[in-house]
C-alpha cells in the first residue's frame, strides 16, 4: 500500500505587491510505499518544502489530488497518524525539552498516563535525559532537532515528515539522526524527509525522488537510479609479460600486494576480459564495481533539466 | 478542548514574558500612589485624581496588552511553531480562538494588577476604595479583550507592524466614534456598526465623578464586548481557514 500517493499536484503562489505568480510546484505524481525511507532532493527554491506543506494540509493545491494513508490530504484523523518536523525550526525558548513534549502530547490529544511515559521513553531515546529540565533556549541546533524529532514520534505515527533534518547538523548530529531514521525503519514507519545532504540520502534511503523548479525530474530506487559506472577486475598470477596484452580491453592498471587492477574501459567486456585472463594463465580474484555517486547524479540531472528548460524557452 | 487550553496556557505563558510590560504595571501602581502626593496641587482632589490615574493607566495597560495579539501568530509562523501545531490533529479554528485566549487571559491580569495596585494604594491613603473603580476596570479589561480579538484577526490580514498602527488607530478611533456622525454627518453612525464602538464600554467620566453604573448598562457593555470579539473572531477563523501557512 502506499502511504502517499499524489496526483498532478500543482501549486501557484500569487503575489499582489508587486503582482507576479510563482509556480512553485507542477504536476507532482508520486508514491512512497510503506516501510520506506524516501528522500527528496533539489536545489533551494525547487519546491521541496511547498510540496511538504501541501501534503500535511497546510497550504492548498491549486491543482491536483493527494492522499496520505489512504485519506485525502488535510484529513484531521490522518494527522493524529503523521509526525512532522519543519524546517529550522525555533521552539518555545522559554519551555524545557520536557515541558515543550507535554504540550504537543496535549495536542495530539494523548491521556496524561500515556504522555508522561512516551514522553520519557522518548527523551531517553533522543539522549536528551540530561537536558530535559533545561530550557530550550540553551540547547544546540543537534538537541533542537532531536526535540523535534521527538515531538514528531509523540504519537507513533506510521508516517514521519522531516524537512532538512540533516541541515546545520556537525557530522556526530547526522550521525544520530541518521540512527534514528533507520530505526523508525525498523520500526515500520515510512519516513518521507528532504535534504541537500546526498551522500547521507544515498546511504539511508530506499527510494528518492528528484525535484526541479518545481518539477519532478527523476524519482525511483537508489540501486536502479546509481547505474555502475566501471569495473575494475583483480587478477593474480598473470605473467607480467602478458599486461601488455590486456591493454586494448582496460583504461588503467593498479597493483594491489600480489594482485593487479584492471580497470576496463568497457562494463559489457566483463566476460571477454576474464577469458583472455584465463587464456593467459591468470585468475580473476575480485570483480568491483564503481558506482555513480547520487551527487554526481543529481548534478547532472539537474543540468540536464535547467539546459532543456533553456532550449523549451528559447523555442 | 484540551488542545485549545493548552494553546492559550502556552500564548499566556509566552506572552507574559515581555519585561517590558511588568517595568510599565510597577510604574502605573507607583504613578497612581503618587497621586496622593499632590493633595494641595489638587485642590483637596487628590483622590479622584488618583481613581482617574488607576482607570487611565488600567485603559493604557489593557491596550498594550492587546497590542502583542498583533505580533503573536506572525511571532509563530515566523519560528515555524505555527505549522508544528497546525499538523497535529487539530483544527485551525482551535489555533485561532486558543491564541485569542491566551493574549485574553494577559490582558485582564494585566488589568487586574493595575487595578489591584491601585486600590492598595487607594486604601492606604484614605482607608476606603470606591467600588466604581473594580466596575471601570471590568470595562477596560472587557475593551482589551475585544482590542485582542481585532489584533488577532488584523495579524491574519497585514504585516504585524502595520496591523500594530491599524488597532492603535482603531482605538483611537474607537473611543471617539460617537463623536464623528455629530462632526461628519449622519453617514458615519454607520462606521459605529462596523468599526469597534469603544464608547460602548468607556465610563470611566461618569465613574470618575461617583456615578454608579446601572447593571443593565454594565452588562450590555460587556455583551457588546464579547458578540463583537466572537463576529471578528469568525472573520479571522474564515480567513485562516483559507490562507497557506507560509
Amino acid at each position: 500500500m502506499a502511504v502517499i500517493e499524489v496526483e498532478g499536484l500543482s501549486k501557484i503562489y500569487r503575489k499582489w505587491i508587486p503582482p507576479r505568480t510563482i509556480r512553485a510546484l507542477e504536476s507532482l505524481t508520486l508514491s512512497v510505499g510503506e516501510n520506506h525511507i524516501f528522500g527528496f532532493l533539489g536545489p533551494n527554491g525547487a519546491g521541496k518544502t511547498t510540496t511538504i506543506k501541501l501534503l500535511l494540509g497546510l497550504n492548498q493545491p491549486t491543482g491536483g489530488t493527494g492522499f496520505i494513508l489512504g485519506k485525502p490530504l488535510g484529513d484531521q484523523e490522518t494527522k493524529a497518524r503523521v509526525g512532522f518536523l519543519p524546517d529550522s525550526p525555533q521552539f518555545y525558548a522559554h519551555l524545557t525539552a520536557k515541558n515543550f513534549l507535554y504540550y504537543c502530547a496535549k495536542l495530539l490529544h494523548l491521556p496524561h498516563e500515556v504522555y508522561s511515559v512516551r514522553v520519557a521513553e522518548l527523551l531517553k531515546r533522543m539522549n536528551l535525559m540530561d537536558a530535559e529540565n533545561r530550557k530550550m533556549g540553551e540547547f544546540s541546533r543537534g538537541m533542537l532537532q532531536r526535540v523535534g524529532i521527538a515531538q514528531a514520534m509523540l504519537n507513533n505515527p506510521d508516517l514521519v515528515i522531516l524537512d532538512e533534518p540533516l541541515t546545520g547538523l556537525d557530522p556526530l548530529g547526522r550521525v544520530e539522526i541518521k540512527n534514528i531514521m533507520e530505526e523508525l525503519k525498523r520500526d515500520g514507519k515510512t519516513v518521507f524527509f528532504s535534504s541537500h545532504v546526498l551522500a547521507d540520502v544515498e546511504q539511508m534511503c530506499d527510494d528518492i525522488g528528484i525535484l526541479n523548479r518545481g518539477r519532478l525530474v527523476r524519482t525511483g530506487m537508489v540501486n536502479e537510479l546509481l547505474v555502475e559506472q566501471s569495473l575494475t577486475v583483480w587478477v593474480k598470477n598473470l605473467p607480467t609479460s602478458e599486461y601488455e596484452a590486456m591493454q586494448d580491453l582496460t583504461d588503467s592498471m593498479t597493483m594491489r600486494k600480489d594482485q593487479c587492477g584492471f580497470a576496463l574501459k568497457e562494463m559489457s567486456k566483463a566476460d571477454e576480459f576474464r577469458a583472455l585472463v584465463a587464456q593467459k594463465g591468470g585468475e580473476v580474484v575480485q570483480v568491483e564495481g564503481k558506482r555513480e555517486s547520487l551527487e554526481e547524479y543529481f548534478l547532472a540531472l539537474v543540468e540536464q533539466d535547467n539546459t532543456k528548460r533553456k532550449e523549451e524557452v528559447s523555442v | 478542548m484540551s488542545d485549545l487550553i493548552a494553546i492559550a496556557q502556552s500564548t499566556f505563558g509566552r506572552a507574559s514574558r515581555m519585561k517590558a510590560l511588568y517595568f510599565i504595571l510597577i510604574g502605573c501602581v507607583l504613578i497612581v500612589g503618587a497621586m496622593g502626593l499632590y493633595g494641595v496641587l489638587s485642590a483637596g482632589r487628590a483622590k479622584e485624581m488618583m481613581f482617574d490615574a488607576a482607570l487611565s493607566l488600567s485603559l493604557i495597560v489593557g491596550m498594550l496588552t492587546a497590542m502583542s495579539s498583533v505580533f503573536e501568530i506572525p511571532r509563530e509562523l515566523k519560528e515555524q511553531t505555527a505549522q508544528l501545531i497546525l499538523t497535529k490533529p487539530l483544527g485551525r479554528t482551535h489555533f485561532i480562538v486558543g491564541k485569542f485566549l491566551g493574549v485574553s487571559l494577559l490582558c485582564v491580569y494585566n488589568v487586574a494588577i493595575v487595578c489591584i495596585g491601585s486600590a492598595l494604594a487607594i486604601y492606604m491613603k484614605y482607608n476606603s476604595v470606591d467600588p466604581n473603580l473594580y466596575v471601570g476596570c471590568a470595562l477596560i479589561a472587557a475593551e482589551a479583550v475585544l482590542l485582542t480579538a481585532v489584533g488577532v484577526m488584523l495579524s491574519l490580514l497585514l504585516r504585524d507592524a502595520v496591523a500594530a498602527v491599524v488597532l492603535f488607530l482603531l482605538f483611537v478611533i474607537g473611543h471617539a466614534l460617537h463623536v464623528l456622525p455629530v462632526a461628519f454627518g449622519g453617514a458615519f453612525a454607520v462606521v459605529g456598526y462596523i468599526l469597534p464602538n469603544l464608547y460602548h464600554t468607556d465610563f470611566s467620566v461618569l465613574l470618575g465623578n461617583g456615578i454608579s453604573l446601572p447593571r443593565e448598562v454594565f452588562l450590555w457593555a460587556i455583551c457588546y464586548s464579547v458578540t463583537y470579539s466572537i463576529a471578528v473572531l469568525g472573520i479571522a477563523v474564515a480567513v485562516f481557514q483559507r490562507r497557506d501557512v507560509a
